[in-house]
């Protein structure tokens, strides 16, 4: 157990709001949190892969950015009108 | 601890606080368009931070030069996502689409 | 009447675009890979240039008109400050609605914005205005309305407008007065 992977546990305790507000929220708020919880562990991988001293971890953060933009946009589209 | 080490501490330490301040904005604020407000600093702040951390400790290395990219990238997705959300929404609100909850 | 500059004067070739691209997605290749072998220039060459083919054909067909000009970048500072004060005025509406649990409602603001034409030009300026804006934190485009040529936008914390929006809100009533 080191710093990095302290920081990350500290951070996915940031996951239990975002949850909630999935289960509990209107429609788009939910979309809100969804997009909180994304960028949320986006960062908790770059700090896991830190902490594991694994550099090909950090590909795992940037393929997670780069898809959770994809899906935000797609959920986003979809929210307008047909759901 | 070296000088770089606590240094890189407290870039990481603020930026998780910065992330988990986003998340209580996101959580306790009432409407929609409130709650996007806080995606800004969560997506922009925190990740800059906790990349600059990472390169303090690991310098220009890969591992630097990775977070730096998932930064960035998280940066220029932030204000599309934020755009792209409140259009729906305003959109579902123009229309009087129901808004449902999840339950 | 002032001249609206709605498209760029020179064309660059669809080469040099090709071109631009395969070196930007070279140089990113690299940045993910870390090692410099002839193995993976082999293979950056080649995934770069299918890539880049992509981009020339995406942008021959005409379906993104982007043309931004490169005097918008001195905008960057104002916008990374914009981005550091915003920070503040969201920490002060959370401070708010955590510790005096205020009830914390952001405004919807509508301002005029010279909507402009379908070229490139005017495509980049209506985007990069979006980013702008939408980057700080305090407020976020909502919709663009080209009938009324103007711009909605939610703020958390009503206040002075960005000076990008400014700007903008500036040269809508310029143009007006041209007409």
């Amino acid at each position: 157990m080191n710093a990095w992977l302290i920081a990350a546990i500290v951070l996915l305790t940031g996951l239990v709001p975002c949850g909630a507000l999935l289960l509990r929220g209107s429609i788009v708020s939910a979309l809100v949190g969804l997009q909180m919880a994304g960028i949320l562990q986006t960062v908790v991988l770059l700090l896991l892969a830190e902490g594991f001293h694994r550099p090909p971890f950090f590909d795992l953060a940037l393929v997670l950015a780069l898809l959770s933009l994809a899906g935000g946009l797609v959920f986003a589209r979809m929210l307008e009108r047909w759901v | 601890m070296t000088v770089s080490t606590a240094f890189a501490a407290m870039l990481v330490s603020f930026g998780v606080a910065v992330e988990l301040a986003c998340c209580l904005g996101v959580f306790l604020m009432e409407d929609a368009y409130d709650k996007l407000h806080y995606l800004g600093p969560a997506a922009i702040v925190g990740p800059v931070l906790i990349a600059a951390g990472i390169i303090t400790v690991e310098g220009l290395g890969q591992a630097g030069i990775k977070s730096l990219l998932t930064a960035a990238l998280l940066a220029v997705a932030s204000p599309v996502l934020s755009h792209a959300t409140a259009r729906a929404l305003y959109i579902r609100r123009r229309d009087h689409i129901e808004d449902r909850t999840m339950t | 009447m002032e001249q609206r500059d709605s498209e760029p004067r020179g064309r660059i070739s669809l080469f040099t675009f090709w071109l631009v691209w395969w070196a930007a997605l070279l140089t990113v290749w690299f940045l993910l890979v870390g090692v410099f072998t002839l193995a993976e220039l082999a293979v950056g060459t080649l995934a770069a240039a299918i890539a880049a083919t992509v981009a020339a054909v995406v942008h021959r067909s005409g379906y993104i008109r982007f043309s931004p000009r490169l005097v918008w970048l001195r905008e960057t500072p104002t916008v990374v400050w914009g981005v550091i004060t915003d920070c503040g005025l969201l920490a002060g509406a959370l401070w708010r609605r955590v510790v005096r649990r205020e009830h914390v409602r952001g405004v919807m603001v509508r301002v005029a914005f010279a909507y402009g034409g379908d070229n490139g030009r005017d495509g980049a300026r209506r985007a990069l205005v979006n980013f702008a804006v939408s980057l700080t934190p305090n407020s976020y485009v909502v919709d663009i309305d080209p009938e009324s040529d103007s711009l909605l936008v939610h703020r958390l914390v009503p206040g002075p407008l960005d000076p990008v929006l400014t700007r903008e809100v500036a040269r809508a009533s310029l143009e007006e007065e041209d007409l």
